[in-house]
């Protein structure tokens, strides 16, 4: 079956920036499947998820073999396409849900606006009954409030009954719960894996929180400085890793149960690591090729890493939970 | 109870510019020169100029010119500056360039010797005037309207609507210019009083209306040569322009206040 989202060698590059923002990043996403991408910040995930939706402006470079969705070019498409795409094919969920509303028009408006006039109605009442949907209580009269009448999590879960309107095929979620309180994020996550089951829509999910991705993802890219440094299965990822640093990453969660013991290693040195491994600074267990020679992606069954030392790691360090 | 002051005041000049007739006591253009250069008096408020027409009723007539006109120049000057100034923070690059010299060319000279030169090309009357204000009052809206485009295009919002397929025109008209509409109409308030001044200040110098027209700028010009025998001729219109101009200006004061809010 044909990927719905096809990522062939995408390089971002900021302009005046020493290295690339994303270096080289090719992943494909099936029917009703979700891939998480986790990293730090500054790893390159909203920046690759802003280049697949062409958001990024004159500001950042792009080059890609390929990025198709739904057997559309995305990467070539003139910019009247482009909006048709970006309306009907994908649904976007933003980080922080009160910055991205426009306070001085009504949340109906906002949603209902990239549409044709004639089609205004019939979406107006497509758009109530998925804001029912997703648990927002008196819909019709919700609809034609401004975004300051709405609370944080009200407002998320009115950008999430928004993204769904025109069908799209894939879910954008830009780190969807980051900006909201523990409660609201269970509740937001499980509507959005109840969602993506009964619409049957693929999901590219960008997140730092890796309770998060167990829940939903079924696949997951590990990004470190723009380089993807593992991928595989989410449960192959979360209870097997392979590269040292999504072990220190698992590791990093705060536990109730034990005191921390991973090592923190706070400076990150930027440029620094040139030719070699971009995690070599950091890595408990680098050794000399580490800084010389960049790891490439080797792949087996269950995934892909890029470590020179992938066979050994888990013998090495031990992931602390 | 300013507000209440200042809305008065407000009403006061509307009606005047509105409907002259309902305030004024005479007819601005009937002659009597039996009593000309009259001090004031029940029977003519303001007393009369050299030909015996009633100032008062002169200075009703020509709020509607003078004002009418500046509200005009403030909103054509307005318009055309929220355009161009929107257009080149937003689109930036090489328009941005182009269209923000002509603006720093436009800025580089005293605005009333510009405005003077521009309406002395263009023809001595009252519509070469207004033109010429336009003209050298729209690059004030242009910078600053490109400044807030420049800061709101980069807000979450902008992109969020970018992301489900908002075309460009839609953006600008629905989330940047609503945006930018408050600091433009704080801007015009105080500007009516300001092109006011600049508008009289050209027909004093006999570039804009002219005679028999009983726009303020020139009634206070045909009022020097008698200021030795008639001090009401010139300072009761000139007391009249100073309390227009004033309102204006601490109307927009106030206004731009109430945005700190």
């Amino acid at each position: 079956m044909n990927p719905i989202l096809r990522v062939d060698s995408l390089q971002v590059h900021y302009r005046g920036a020493p290295r690339p923002a994303v270096a080289d990043i090719s992943f494909e996403i099936g029917q009703s499947e979700c891939l998480a991408i986790v990293g730090e910040s500054g790893s390159g995930k909203t920046t690759t998820a802003m280049a697949l939706l062409r958001l990024l402006g004159p500001v950042a470079e792009i080059s890609a073999n390929a990025i198709t969705l739904a057997d559309q070019d995305f990467l070539n498409a003139t910019p009247s396409e482009l909006r048709a795409f970006r309306r009907d094919l994908i649904g976007t969920v933003f980080q922080d849900p009160t910055a991205n509303w426009n306070p001085a028009r009504t949340i109906g408006a906002q949603v209902i606006q990239p549409f044709p006039r004639e089609e205004h109605e019939e979406r107006r009442n497509e758009f109530i009954s998925y804001m029912e949907r997703v648990g927002i209580d008196r819909a019709n009269l919700r609809i034609d409030q401004y975004p300051h009448n709405l609370s944080g999590g009200m407002l998320q879960r009115a950008m999430i009954a928004g993204a769904l309107l025109g069908d799209p095929r894939l879910l954008v979620a830009d780190e969807p719960t980051s900006a909201l309180d523990v409660t609201v994020q269970a509740d937001l996550i499980s509507l959005l894996k109840d969602l993506a089951e009964e619409r049957k829509l693929s999901m590219l999910l960008i997140s730092h929180n890796l309770a998060v991705v167990s829940q939903i993802a079924s696949k997951v890219i590990v990004m470190y400085s723009g380089h993807v440094v593992e991928t595989g299965t989410t449960e192959q990822v979360l209870n097997d890793p392979k590269h040292p640093y999504t072990i220190n990453l698992i590791s990093s969660i705060p536990s109730t149960k034990k005191a921390r013991k991973v090592p923190l290693y706070t400076a990150i040195s930027k440029g620094s690591a040139s030719h070699g491994c971009p995690y070599a600074n950091r890595c408990p267990i680098a050794i000399d090729p580490c800084h010389s020679t960049m790891p490439t992606l080797t792949s087996d069954i269950s995934g892909s890493v890029a470590c020179h030392r992938h066979e050994e790691t888990s013998t090495l360090i031990e992931v602390q939970r | 109870m300013k507000r209440i002051l200042i809305a008065l005041v407000l009403a006061i000049i509307a009606i005047t510019v509105v409907a002259p007739s309902l305030i004024a006591t005479h007819d601005p253009f009937a002659l009597d020169v039996i009593n000309r250069l009259q001090p004031p008096s029940t029977e003519h408020l303001f007393g009369t100029d050299e030909a015996g027409r009633d100032i008062f009723s002169r200075v009703v007539h020509g709020a509607r010119i003078t004002i009418g006109s500046s509200m005009a120049i403030v909103f054509f000057a307005a318009l055309l500056g929220t355009l161009i100034g929107a257009s080149a923070g937003w689109f930036g690059g090489r328009i941005d360039s182009y269209l923000m010299r002509v603006v720093d060319v436009f800025l580089a000279f005293p605005y009333l010797v510009l405005a003077m030169a521009l309406a002395a090309s263009i023809g001595r009357n009252m519509g070469s005037s207004i033109l010429a204000l336009i003209l050298v009052w729209w690059p004030g809206y242009a910078r600053m309207v490109r400044g807030q485009v420049l800061s709101i295009k980069n807000e979450l919002f902008v992109k969020a609507s970018r992301a489900i397929g908002t075309g460009n025109a839609r953006i600008l008209r629905w989330h940047i210019v609503p945006h930018t509409s408050r600091a433009v109409i704080v801007r015009a308030t105080l500007d009516i009083g300001y092109v006011t001044i600049a508008l009289t200040g050209l027909s004093f110098l006999g570039l804009g209306a002219q005679n028999p027209s009983p726009e303020w700028g020139l009634l206070i010009s045909n009022a020097k040569a008698y200021v030795l025998f008639g001090w009401w001729y010139s300072v009761l219109p000139g007391l009249v322009l100073v309390g227009v101009v004033s309102i204006f200006v601490v109307l927009g004061d106030r206004l731009s206040k109430e945005k700190g809010r």
